[in-house]
Formats: C-alpha cells, structure tokens, sequence
C-alpha cells in the first residue's frame, strides 16, 4: 500500500522509460568475461564487504545478470544497485552508496571520472566493436600534406567504449601495427584514453600537433577537442568507419555555446545550481561567480534540486540564466527543453570575467577548478576592468555593465528608502514581481465573504483522487 | 557661403523664431543632393575654407563614388530676407521682432527605400520637408512613403519641381504640357497630404500651392529656380499690380489675352495661360535662343531679363552659357531660402502642435509644456535621432535635437534608453554631457551650450545609447516617442569572421555597426549564427562593407542572404487540444485560429496593441472585426515580446485559480510565438483561444515549472492541428521604363513569382511605371536580372509592403514550403523532419 509519504506503487510502474538508446548495448558489451575477472578480482581482493553496483537507466537491464554473477563469485559480499543517479549517470553516486554504508562502489557505462574523495571506485566501461584493421587502413590513408606545420607526434584518443582496444594487452599490439605505417616514418604514435589520464609530458597548453579522436562527434569529442590544443584534429568514428578532418572550434556546438554564453552576459538574475555529488571545491566557486555577478548588479541565486529538469528550473521564473556546477559530462547543457538557458562555470567565467572581454579562449576548460586561483584557466578578476556597458547582440540593448550608483538617492537598492506604505528597503528581485498579474493572495478586506474553516488535502499529489 | 565664427552662429540659435529645422526628401535621383549644394554654396555656414565641393552633404567616400546618398547629414546655413519679403512673414512666432537673418539647418536625406530609416531619423528632428520631385518621373513610390512619414510626424512639406532642364532639352514639352505635368504632380502630392493630413487637425492646411509661393520649379543641376513669386515682383510693377493678387492669377486657369488686355477663367482662341505666358515663354525663349546658338538675339534677351554677363563668360555657349545666364537670372538659392523662411515653421509654431507626437509623458507635465511652448529656460528635452561615427573608432556622436531647456557641456544629464519607464532604473544613466558640438556636414565644431529648437551633436553620450534615446534634466520625464520606421529589416544575411579567432573582433564590429545605422538589426541566433538584418539587398551591401573596413577590420565570409519567413495557420485547430503538464496534474485546452484579414496589420502599425485599455480596444476589435466583445476584452496578452501580431485569449468560463498562472502562461506564450513549432520563426496572425483549464489545487504543482513548458505545448499542438502555413514577406516593387522594356519585366518578374497589378504611363513622358508585388524571398538579384532584361533601361524600388501566405502545406514533403521549413531548421542546426503532433498532444 502507498504511504502518504511515498510514491504510489502505479506511478512507478507506469513511468515511461527512454527506451531507444537502450538497444545499443547487449550484455557482452556490458559485461565480457575479461572484465567480469578483473572486476571480481578487485573486490576480492581489497575485501569489501558491501558493494555498490551502479548502472546508467539504459544499461539497468543487465543489472540483475551481473549481480547473479558477481553473487556466486565473491561469497560474502553484500551487492546493492544503485540507479536513477541525481545528476548525471557519469559521476559516481557516493551518497546514495552512503546509504547502504557500501565500503566500494563498481561503476557502469559511460563515466566521467571525477575525483572521488569517499569511496575507492572500480569502473567498468562498455566494449563497443572495433575493426581495426579499418582503423589502420584508414590511418594509412591519412592526409597529411595540407595540415599546418611540421607533424612529429600523432595523439590518438580513445572514447571509453573503445578503450578496450588499449588496454594493456592489446596496447603494443595496435602500436607496432601504426607505426609500421609508412605514414609513421618520423612520426611517433601516441595512444591515449580519453576520458582519463593524459599524458603529461606535453604541457596542456602546448600546441599538439596532429590528434585523431576515436568515438562519435558528440560532447565527448567537444570536450576534449575543445580543452586540448592541436594544429588539426581527426575524427575516426568506429561505427561508420570513417576518419574526418575537423575543427572542433568551429563546429556548430561552440556557436551555440557562444550565444548561452552572450545570454549569460545580459542575465539579470543568475541561478547556481548545486549539482554535483563528489566534486570538491564547489563552494569556492560559488563564491566566485557570486562575486563577479555582484560587481556586475546580477543577483544570484544558489539553488540545489536533485535531477534537474525543465520543469523543476521553470519554477523559477525571475531567473535569466542558470550556471551549472557539475560534471562537465553532463549532457542537459544541450538540451533545448529548459525555458532559461543553462551554462557552465567556465563559459559563466569568460561571460562574467572581464579578463576574458574581447577574447576567445583557446581552448576550452571543462573542470571548473581551473578557473580557480592556481586553475590553469585562473584569470584574476578585477573590479576596474569592467566596461560600463555594451550592446547586446542577443537583444539589441543596452547592457549594464556594473550597477549604477549615481542615479537619484532614492532609487539605489538595499538602501533604507522614505517610509512609504512601510516599506523599507527596495529590492532588484522585487521589480520582477511588479511586472507580474498575479502576486499571490490578496486580501481583499470587506469584499469577499469570511469562508469557513474546512478540512485540507493532505498526503503527496499523486496519492490525490482527483485532479 | 557665409563666414561665422562660433559665437556669432551661438547668438543666432537664441532667436528661435529665426530658425527653420527642415529635410529634404525625395525619391533616388530626383536630385536632393544636388539641389542642396546649391543653396550650401549660397548660404552655407563654413567655418573655414572648404567652399566648392560638390555633393557637400555626402561625406562617405562610397557616397561621393556611387553618387547616392547613405546617411543623412545636416548641414546650417543663414540667410537673410529683404524687408519687402518679411512682409510675407504674418506669423508673429514665424520671426523675431527686427531680425532679418534666418538660421536654417538642413538635413540632405537619402532617396533610396533602403535607407529610409535615415530619412525617418531626419524627420524626427526637423519641422519641415522640402519634398523633391523630378517633374520628368513625377511622383513615385518613395516620394509618397515619405511624405506619408512627414505628415505623420507632422512635418510641414514645402515641393520643389526638379529637373526643369530635362523636361525642356530632352523631352521638348511645349509650355501648356509642362503646365499640366506641374499641375499633376501638385495634385499628386495634395492628395497624398490630404490622405493622411485633416485640414481640421493641428497642423491646419499643409497642401501645397504654387499661388502661394509654396512649390518652387527649376534645376538643381543648373543652379536655377523660381517660385511665382519672383515672377510676380518682377511683373508687379510693370502691371501696378500686388505681388501677391498677380501671384493667385499666375497658377490655374487664369488666361489672360494680349489683344484685349483682359484677363479671363476659361481658354479660348486668342488668350494664353497666364503661367505659359508669363512665366514659362519667357525661360523657353532663353533656352531657345541660347541653345539654338541664336548669338544676335541673346544680348537683346539678356538686357531684358536683366542679366549682365562677365567679359570672360562671354565667349562660352551652349549648355554652359545656358547655365551661367539662367543661374545669374533666377539663382536657385534665393528662390529656395526665401521659400523655406517663408512657408516652413520655426521650432516655435511647430513645437506647439507636435509636442503630443513627441512626448510619451503626460501632457501636462513640466517637460511636455516647456517642449511646447519652446522654452529655452525649462528643463531640458532632448532627442538623440541617431549616431553618427567619428574618426575615433568604435565612438559616436550622438545627433538630435533640443527640443525644450539647453544642452551644455559639462552639464550633468539623465540619458533615457528606449526602454527606460519612469520611476525604475532600467535604461537610465545619469552623467556629464562631455562636449557639445556643431555638426556641419564633414565638419563638427565645439559649442558651449545649445538653446532648445536647435539640431547638435553631443560627446560621450555614445556609450548609454545604442542608437536613439532621450537627455533630459527633469527627473520625472517619460521618454520622447521611439521613431516608427516605414521599412523592416527583412533581408538577413549571417556573417562569420574568415578566421575563426577573430570572432571577438567581429562581435565588437557588430556591435558598432548596430549602433551607426538606425535600423539594422545585429543579432547572435540561438544556434550561433551572427546576423545582419537589414531593409534589402543595397542596404546589407553597405552594412557588410562598413562592417569590414571600418567596425570589424577583418576578412568576413557572408552566406547568402535569406528572408526571415512567419508561421500562421490557415483554419481552425480539428480538434480540442489538450496538453498536460509534467506532473499530468494540471491540463490547459486550447485551439487555435487565424487572425482576421488586416488585423495583424493593425496591430504593427499599433492601432490594436497592448497598452489600449481593453475596452476600447474590445469595441474596435467587435466593430472592424466582428469580434465578441466579452471575448475580446480578455485578451490576455500581445506576442512575441509582448506587443506582437499574435494574442491569447481567455474563453474559459469559471475556472478557479486562473488568475494564478496567468503569468506562467503568457510566458510560454511568449516563447511559443517567438519559436513557431515548424521552423523556429516568429508567428504571426494567430489567435489562440483557451478554452478550459483544469488546474491542481495546490499551488506548488500549478506554478511555473509546470504550466510553462506545458503552454508551449499546447499552443504547438493547436497550430499543428490548425493547417499551419508559411509566410513570406513580399515587396511592392515600383518601376520606370520605356515602354519597350514592359515586356521584359514581366517576364522577370513572372520567372521570380512575382505579379503586376498596376502598369501606367507617365502623363506626358515616354515612361511607363509598372508596379508589382514581388516576394523578398525572389528579388535577390532582381535588379541585374531586370537591367539584363531590359537592355539597362528598367530600375526598381523596392519596398517592404506586406505579409503573404506561401502556397503549399508544410506539412507535406515535397512542398516548396516543406523545403524551406527543413532548410531553415538545418540552418539552425534543429533536428531536420516535420514536429511529431504527438509530442506536444496528450489524451484525456
């Protein structure tokens, strides 16, 4: 039976589950024996007596396989699933896994790898197909006669569905084959995992010189085409087997963000939505924006909703633009559902900081520790260098750049003001209530008849038996 | 051209009677430019030497080049009037008490319907209009538009007849065929005034008449003019007859027979036209004599005209000497300057029935009856028309035109944007005007201070405005009225920097260009794209080329250009349309209908609009439209942006908590109508009719979050269901030619969709006029293809005129409609495919 303080038992059941991208996986991409033995070797060996499994909602199908199978092979061990992560199915749910008091956490599917502080996590990333020798054959036919300078290093990155063709027994294997290229002559392959460690021995800011990205024109190739700087860019796409020459800084999705990020410019009111699980020093940025959209007159608003969705962040009507601090995997910022447009804490920076006036970065930052003090996209905020104002390009007016203090006395916010109807202060926020028709309950003393007294709803909305 | 030095023009701006703000418009061509040089060379305060250049109001290089005007410039000039001329001055607020010099600032226009937002910039400061028609082309399509646009602003139009010399030497009109093509073009533009001017209203009489002195005739070109008057004086005394009396018998059907010496109403065998007679034989005679290379006759003819001609003149012939004698015999200046401090009004006559037009405020308030009594010691009212560039890049000056008080430099000043409403703080600034300055074409001086019913630019303004605003000192003013542009930006082109890292530079060029142009539109688009909007194709040449050499300073890549199009729909929704909100606890039923013909006209040209108050604006809609009057008082709101050809209406009876998210669902009506369901365009011409709302009794589960998205939805459902169609801007095309090359425009016109509906010969000229409806969407290199077509001889206007529905569903593949609505959407960058109607419909 439905508690008043839960869910009824049909609402779950006839939630409507995106089943379309569902189909892409099946259970050996999932789960291969390989992974099964390294996986059951990891808790065994570190002793964990209760473990979370966590599963993105297209891979919970196989939950349950996986579980049988992990059961019979670690006796003693406590299993628990976790799905319906709060924010994003990449980070790893530690508070959920705080729940059960589970002492690990084995992550499925797609991840971000964002750093955990509490729990020591074990990732198992699907294994999509690989033709490799089409990926050689393609390398081989590789053009390199129109890209700009010299090419010493080729970088190649490796989507995580596809990083199996990496792993550490196959990883020498894929190498000898490239580099018995006649294209290799002179020329060293690199083979990387992207997400992941890159490798350092090039500083972030140098210019690579020739990168090829395995995996899909997506976010994921945004990210770090975006966040990695090289004189060209390929993009091998295992699914249609073909290697494309392109410019992530000119691909429609940096246009788009660019428009966010001038929206985000004219934003009178910002909302920062908390939405991060494991991320540590979230709330120095916060602190942050907060600062540089005071400078600026924006008021800000620091709202955490659990998962995010449009109808959640409408409530909030008053709000321009909201900045999302979260994982960069995040794929809301794409989505074209949401009333305001939502950003992240680094194109919040180039909007706000006006460091970043008349300049474009290049390249993109996506943790947002970077924009941090000792971040490597750190640029210091200074108060003086703000324009007064500008022209918007989205609306065609005239933007504030910093409150304007010189305007009658009267008329300056959160200053005690003439005692008028007993109002004391006057607040930016309010205006935004002025315009509005409806400002909630008016008394309308004398003219509506005195009710009585009846009996109110009680219980969660969807336990209602009406409308 | 006259020598002043700052202080001497300083004293002249306080004699406000003495000042006469006034435009010149015309149609292209018809010679505004020309004809200002020669009333600049006459009269043109010069502080300096820069005297003789021609063209002296185009200061662009493009401009001098292309010979067309782009952006309008003013220019002052003084003059002074003969004590037997100030008599004509009856008016006691026309002229100050013993002052014989006029200060006159002009601003020279462009003629092309691409620049007309310049024009309409031009009007705004000025209270009257010198309207120039070539008398060979007559009235055409822009003289109208601007005319319209003075009387509405309520400019006074005085009409000058261009191009005599033209209708003499190449057409050869004999006089009595002249007389008619002046008298029909006279009557043209009465009836234009009279269409849109009550004789009964503020501004009293505005028609034109030649016996009153108020159209002057001549050539620019040649630097000659006359208006009855000049003929009347130099008759008065030969006849003892009034200057003015001789003047009402020199227009019309007066006759007058040189046998009998008597004057008659009707024409018969002996007697001549007055105008013939007296007037134009006499030029005829000169044109004759001199042309013909009569040499014997011409110092006879020169004796009695009373020219004298130099020694060293005396050698030239032809058109020269033709030049030289007529320019000597009747000086264009003079005739004009007189016509202009004569007929046009002081800022003092003109502020007095303007001010309503003008002030948004109250009429009664300080600001309203200092601008209208024109009270330089009030507080000051100033508007900023437009900006115009200086040699330090990327900084403006701001032009306008004080209206009451002065405007110092130094002086600090609130700067009101478009936007700013009383009593907040949006687009208001208070700051130091930095400098206050002359702008004399090509050349700005410094100026202490400027009493109101002058026209000057201010420093510093620049950076609080983006292209128009209002100054003022009075710390409950509204703002002065935003100007009402007759075009719109319809033609777009997007623009994106050759190397992608210049992107900040172009976006900065952007913003620039916005602010030096009074009408284009810069714009980001939600996929990225940055926009140029402008009124055709001329004027994105001229954008894009200012953009790149003079803004951005970067190589730019330019797409085609492409037409903003509208979604509407073309019957009622099938069915009752019903959305749920996320929590499927709140459902709004809506359909949706198209807007009565002319309607959504109505509301653009803001007859219908949001601030009427509703039950007015209910009795119009049930009068002109037939609609309910319960219905049409709840009108809930205008969209998009609040004031658009779109609104929803509340049908519902007795629904509980409405009230509540009344707000919520204007927002996701504005966001609807801003993004049409098809392709993301605005939409235009619909109604939307809700008609029941079922909504959770706690307010938590009904707030914005839910009724938001599910409003958007809705509304996309009921236009779906409602035969959604297209619509394209089309042009009203006006153009001139021979009759030989009709032909060859119709079949241009035929291969770009286009259609004819009115085809004319110019009474007494070789030219026929053919107008069209032409869609944007087809004129891109319509005039080449027209000019190929018909041997160089056909030239169009084009003018945005109207909406029209694209035939075809866009719902059904294969349509041209369908075309554009997927290529719209892959421009930007949405998924490609028709909207899924089960996306945005839910069942009960």
């Amino acid at each position: 039976m439905a508690s008043a303080f839960s869910s009824s038992d049909t609402a779950a059941l006839e939630r409507e589950v995106d089943t379309n991208s569902a189909a892409k996986w099946n259970l050996e991409n999932v789960w291969d024996d390989s992974q099964k033995s390294v996986c059951i070797e990891w808790v065994n060996k570190n002793k964990f007596a209760k473990v979370c499994l966590q599963f993105p909602d297209d891979q919970l199908t196989f939950s349950t396989r996986v579980l049988e199978e992990l059961k019979s092979d670690c006796p003693g061990v406590q299993f628990f699933i976790l799905a319906d992560t709060s924010y994003g199915s990449c980070c790893v749910d530690e508070i959920a896994a705080a729940h059960v008091q589970a002492d690990s956490v084995v992550h499925f599917g797609n991840a971000c790898q964002s750093k955990v502080t509490r729990l020591p996590v074990f990732y198992v990333f699907p294994h999509l197909e690989f033709d490799c020798d089409n990926f050689v054959n393609c390398i081989s036919n590789l053009n390199l006669a129109n890209s700009n300078g010299s090419c010493h290093t080729i970088d190649v990155f490796f989507e995580l569905s596809y990083q199996h063709v990496i792993d550490d027994a196959h990883k020498n294997v894929m190498l000898e084959r490239l580099q018995a290229l006649p294209i290799a002559s002179g020329r060293t392959f690199v083979l990387q995992k992207y997400p992941g460690n890159i490798s350092s021995d090039q500083s972030a800011n140098e210019n690579r010189d020739v990168c090829i990205f395995v995996g899909h024109d997506d976010q994921t190739f945004f990210n770090i085409g975006m966040s990695l700087k090289a004189s060209d860019w390929f993009l091998y796409d295992p699914e249609q087997k073909t290697l494309l020459k392109t410019d992530p800084m000119t691909t429609q999705w940096v246009r788009r963000r660019y428009f966010y990020i001038s929206k985000c410019k004219e934003a009178q009111t910002i909302g920062l939505i908390v939405a991060t699980l494991t991320a540590d020093g979230y709330l120095d940025v916060v602190k942050r924006i907060q600062e540089m959209a005071r400078a600026r007159g924006k008021r800000t608003y620091i709202i955490s909703v659990g998962r995010i969705n449009p109808a959640k962040l409408a409530n909030f009507m008053e709000i321009d633009c909201f900045v999302l601090i979260g994982c960069p995997f995040n794929n809301i910022y794409t989505s074209r559902d949401f009333y305001k447009p939502m950003v992240s804490v680094f194109e919040a920076e180039l909007a706000l900081n006006p460091a970043w006036n008349n300049k474009l970065p290049e390249t993109y930052s996506l943790d947002f520790k970077d924009v941090l003090p000792e971040g490597k996209q750190y640029h210091e905020f200074n108060l003086a260098d703000i324009e007064e104002n500008d022209v918007s390009l989205v609306s065609g007016n005239l933007m504030r750049g910093r409150p304007d203090m010189s305007i009658g006395g009267e008329m300056t916010n959160g200053a005690i003001a003439e005692r008028k109807n007993y109002q004391l202060m006057e607040t930016n926020g309010g205006t935004v209530f002025e315009d509005r028709s409806w400002r909630g309950l008016e008394q309308n003393l004398g003219r509506t008849e005195p009710a009585k007294i009846t009996k109110g709803l009680s219980g969660i909305p969807t336990n209602y038996t009406h409308d | 051209m006259v020598n002043f030095t700052v202080d001497e023009i300083r004293a002249l701006m306080d004699k406000k009677r003495n000042i006469r703000n006034m435009s010149v418009i015309a149609h292209v061509d018809h010679g505004k430019s020309t004809l200002t040089d020669s009333l600049v060379s006459k009269a043109g305060i010069i502080a300096g030497a820069k005297a003789g250049e021609t063209r002296f109001t185009d200061t662009r290089k493009d401009e001098q080049e292309r010979c067309i005007t782009i952006k309008s410039t003013a220019i002052s000039m003084y003059f002074e009037l003969e004590d037997k001329d100030l008599a004509f001055i009856t008016h006691a607020d026309q002229r100050e008490k013993d002052e014989k010099g006029f200060l006159i600032n002009l601003i020279d226009s462009p003629g092309h319907v691409d620049f007309s937002s310049e024009v309409t910039a031009a009007l705004r400061v000025t209270d009257g209009a010198l309207v120039v028609v070539d008398c060979v082309s007559g009235v055409c399509v822009q003289t109208e538009t601007v005319l319209r646009q003075a009387i509405a602003e309520r400019i006074k139009p005085i009409l000058f007849m261009n191009k005599m010399d033209r209708a003499l030497l190449e057409l050869q009109l004999d006089a009595e065929e002249l007389y008619q093509t002046f008298q029909r073009i006279v009557e043209n533009v009465n009836v234009i005034i009279a269409t849109y001017n009550d004789d009964g209203g503020p501004m009293g009489e505005v028609r034109v008449d030649p016996s009153k002195g108020s159209v002057g005739f001549g050539s620019g070109l040649h630097g000659w003019a006359f208006t009855l008057k000049q003929f009347s004086e130099m008759y008065a005394e030969k006849f003892k007859i009034d200057t003015v009396k001789l003047m009402n018998r020199l227009w019309g059907e007066n006759f007058f027979n040189g046998k009998t010496k008597k004057w008659s109403k009707q024409k018969d065998a002996d007697n001549k036209r007055s105008f013939c007679m007296y007037i134009l034989d006499p030029i005829y005679k000169v044109f004759d004599c001199i042309m013909n290379y009569k040499k014997e006759e011409i110092p006879v003819l020169l004796e009695k005209i009373g020219v004298t001609i130099k020694h060293e003149d005396k050698d030239k012939d032809g058109k020269a000497m033709l030049k030289l004698v007529m320019r000597t015999w009747l000086p264009a200046g003079e005739a004009l300057l007189q016509m202009i401090a004569i007929h046009l009004p002081s800022p003092v006559v003109a502020q007095k029935y303007r001010m309503e037009m003008l002030y948004e405020g109250p009429l009664d308030d300080e600001a309203a009856v200092s601008v209208k009594s024109c009270n330089p010691d009030g507080p000051l009212m100033m508007y900023v028309s437009k900006m115009v560039p200086t040699s330090d890049k990327g900084r403006f000056y701001a032009f306008g035109r004080v209206f009451s008080g002065k405007v110092a430099t130094g002086m600090k000043a609130r700067i009101m944007g478009p936007n700013y409403t009383p009593g907040k703080k949006e687009d208001l600034y208070e700051k130091a005007i930095q400098r206050t300055i002359l702008m004399m074409g090509r050349y700005v001086e410094a100026i202490e201070d400027v009493p109101c019913g002058n026209i000057c630019g201010l420093v510093g303004v620049d950076q609080f405005l983006v292209k128009t605003g209002t100054i003022t000192t009075f710390k409950d003013a509204h703002n002065m009225k935003v100007m009402k542009f007759s075009v719109s930006p319809v033609v777009r082109v997007a623009v994106e920097p050759k190397n992608p890292a210049d992107l900040p530079k172009l976006v900065e060029g952007l913003k620039r260009l916005a602010k030096s142009d009074p009408m284009v539109q810069c714009i980001i688009e939600e996929s990225g794209e940055h926009i140029i909007a402008g009124a055709g194709e001329l004027h994105l040449e001229i954008c894009l080329k200012d953009l790149e050499e003079d803004h951005a300073c970067i190589p730019l890549k330019k797409s085609d250009p492409v037409v903003s199009y509208r979604e509407t729909v073309s019957d009622e929704s099938d069915q009752m349309c019903l959305s749920k909100s996320p929590n499927k606890h709140n459902r709004l039923f809506l359909k949706s209908c198209p807007m009565p013909e002319g309607l959504p006209e109505d509301i653009d040209k803001g007859d219908v609009s949001n601030r009427d108050d509703f039950k007015v604006r209910a009795r119009y809609l049930a009068e002109k439209y037939d609609y309910d009057v319960t219905e049409a008082r709840k009108i809930w709101c205008f969209g998009p942006d609040g004031t658009g050809p779109n609104f929803i209406i509340d049908c519902t009876k007795g629904v509980q908590y409405l009230n509540e998210i009344k707000d919520s669902v204007v927002a996701g009506f504005q966001w609807a109508t801003k993004e049409g369901v098809l392709s993301e365009e605005n939409m235009r011409g619909i109604r939307f009719n809700i008609y029941d709302v079922t909504l959770h009794a706690d307010a938590i589960h009904r707030g914005g979050g839910q009724i938001i998205p599910t409003t958007r939805r809705v509304l996309y459902a009921s236009v779906i269901t409602a035969k959604p169609r297209l619509m394209e801007p089309v042009y009203l095309c006006e153009i001139q030619c021979p009759e030989v090359a009709v032909g060859g425009i119709y079949g241009v016109l035929n291969r770009r969709r286009g259609h004819v509906f009115e085809e004319a010969q110019v009474a007494g000229t070789p030219m026929f006029v053919v107008k069209a409806y032409l869609p944007v969407n087809e004129s891109f290199g319509f005039t080449a293809d027209l000019r190929s077509n018909t041997g160089g001889q056909a030239f169009p206007q084009c003018v945005f005129d109207h909406w029209q529905i694209f035939p075809g569903d866009p719902m059904e593949t294969g349509t041209k409609p369908y075309q554009i609505v997927q290529d719209t959407r892959k421009r930007k960058g949405l998924k490609e495919g028709l909207p899924d109607l089960t996306q945005y419909l839910d069942k009960l």
